[in-house]
């Protein structure tokens, strides 16, 4: 998100919230989208209209947290619901307390306490097993979505990746590095093999789309029966 | 042409006949649950089929086995979607070793006989389990869910609502006070299926007001009704809201 950007929304959070709000951030986010924080006083009365006004000053696809002072903890809670929400969920308190912003009033990024990595990695590789294989990989093979399906685990395999790495206390990856940094934590055999072999299915361009697709299904099967053993 | 319940028992029947002729003996169970299970179907409107397929861990280590498995899953999903009756996901495959992480939140529809029935092969259930961290994860999932609903808030301030707006706002309420009240009864560790989750809640938090939000599953979208269905969103997400604050004062 742009300097810009996130001036004119701070600037319609504020005028439309700041006299209820103790508090409100900017994160950014490597792997989605940036995301704002509106905290408002704990005395606040009719906080369902504060969320409506919240978010009618926020695009619809940028992550919005509305909580009251007293709720600052929930921010590092994990979550089990749809793959994209937790996604985008777990690694959010680590940037908002080392890399956020404060656009208005208190900064209560000290405050903030970093979320319980085993937590977080046990919540995104059940979701990524329950949710992910339903919806997305035999909706996604039957539908004859294939090239979407492989790039979605792609993407899958760095997010979890990036949450087997808040294991070791390292927050700060980007989609870029991700990959380099698992192999240098999680140095094992079977994970370097699947990722090595996931990377060619991606260069190597096939004409059988069908049968790239259940590749990638296999490596990533593989890849979550691996990261399991490490989530004991 | 009417739909009926034994349409949905036909579908059933040759769902589990296709695994079974394909997967053989790498089938292990197939556990139905959802209203299917609880006898609760509601003709042309239920979903087929919330159903959990138990695959043998070979399945998961051999990949010539893998494929001809997922090729069978697939096919399966073909047939479902071709029934005429409402589909709109696939089941869950699982492999044996799996038994012991099943989903935290939803154990309580794998733990009762009036919540879900074994289709075929050996009764997993018993064997079924979590982890102390997928346990943690279950119980806590209310509070960040429940901002899942905070985007529909929009609607309480849109002008003019179109059908499309009630069709989401709509959409929205069921989905939110289909999976909340579960995820606040887990939070509270009361196991118990869908349709007794808001009961159950009002048992434990004797406080809590669900007046507004009873039978809104019966409510259909019109947009003469604009207003009715922008009163029942501020009503759920009103509701919502006091459920979490009175689940953060028990705790």
């Amino acid at each position: 998100m742009t300097t810009e950007e996130i001036e004119e929304i701070a600037g319609r959070l504020i005028n439309a919230l700041g006299d209820q709000s103790e508090s409100i951030l900017y994160y950014p986010h490597p792997f989605g989208a940036d995301g704002f924080v509106v905290i408002f006083r704990d005395d606040v009365t009719s906080i369902v209209d504060l969320i409506a006004d919240a978010h009618l000053c926020v695009p619809t696809e940028t992550p919005l947290y509305c909580l009251r002072r007293s709720e600052l903890f929930e921010l590092s809670l994990p979550v089990y619901s749809w793959v994209y929400l937790v996604n985008r969920h777990v690694h959010m308190a680590y940037w908002l307390k080392h890399e956020g912003k404060v656009l208005f009033g208190s900064d209560i990024r000290a405050q903030l306490e970093l979320p319980n990595p085993h937590l977080m990695l046990a919540s995104h590789i059940g979701v990524s097993t329950h949710y992910l294989r339903s919806g997305i990989i035999l909706d996604g093979l039957h539908r004859k979505r294939y090239l979407e399906l492989i790039e979605t685990l792609k993407q899958q395999i760095k997010m979890l990746m990036a949450t087997a790495l808040l294991l070791h206390g390292q927050w700060n990856v980007t989609a870029e590095t991700v990959a380099d940094q698992f192999e240098d934590s999680f140095p094992d055999p079977e994970f370097k093999q699947v990722w090595n072999e996931f990377s060619r299915l991606l260069t190597a361009r096939s004409d059988d789309e069908h049968r790239s697709a259940l590749e990638a299904v296999w490596l990533f099967e593989r890849f979550i029966k691996q990261l399991r053993s490490y989530a004991q | 042409m009417t739909v009926t319940v034994d349409d949905y028992q036909r579908a059933v029947d040759d769902f589990v006949a296709g695994l079974r002729e394909s997967l053989g003996d790498d089938l292990i169970s197939i556990i139905l649950y959802g209203s299917l299970a609880r006898q609760e179907v509601k003709p042309g409107q239920s979903d087929l089929l919330d159903a959990y397929v138990y695959l043998k861990n070979e399945v998961f280590t051999d990949k010539e086995k893998f494929f001809k498995a997922f090729e069978t899953m697939v096919t399966a999903c073909n047939k479902l979607s071709l029934t005429g009756l409402p589909y709109q996901h696939p089941f869950q495959y699982w492999s044996e070793d799996e038994l012991e992480h099943i989903p935290a939140l939803y154990r309580a529809h794998l733990e009762s006989d009036a919540l879900s029935t074994v289709l075929f092969g050996k009764d997993v259930r018993q064997q079924m389990s979590c982890t102390e961290a997928e346990l943690a994860v279950a119980k806590l999932s209310f509070f960040e869910a429940r901002r899942m609903g905070h985007p529909l808030a929009i609607y309480l301030r849109k002008q003019e609502l179109t059908e499309d707006d009630c069709e989401k706002m709509l959409a929205g309420v069921k989905l939110l006070l289909k999976f909340l009240p579960q995820m606040a009864c887990v939070s509270l560790d009361i196991l118990t299926g869908p349709n007794q989750a808001i009961p159950s809640l009002l048992k434990a938090l004797p406080d809590l007001d669900a007046a507004s939000v009873q039978n809104i599953e019966k409510r259909t979208v019109t947009l003469a009704e604009a207003e009715d269905l922008r009163e029942i969103l501020r009503a759920t997400l009103s509701f919502i809201e006091d459920l979490h604050d009175k689940l953060l004062s028990n705790a």
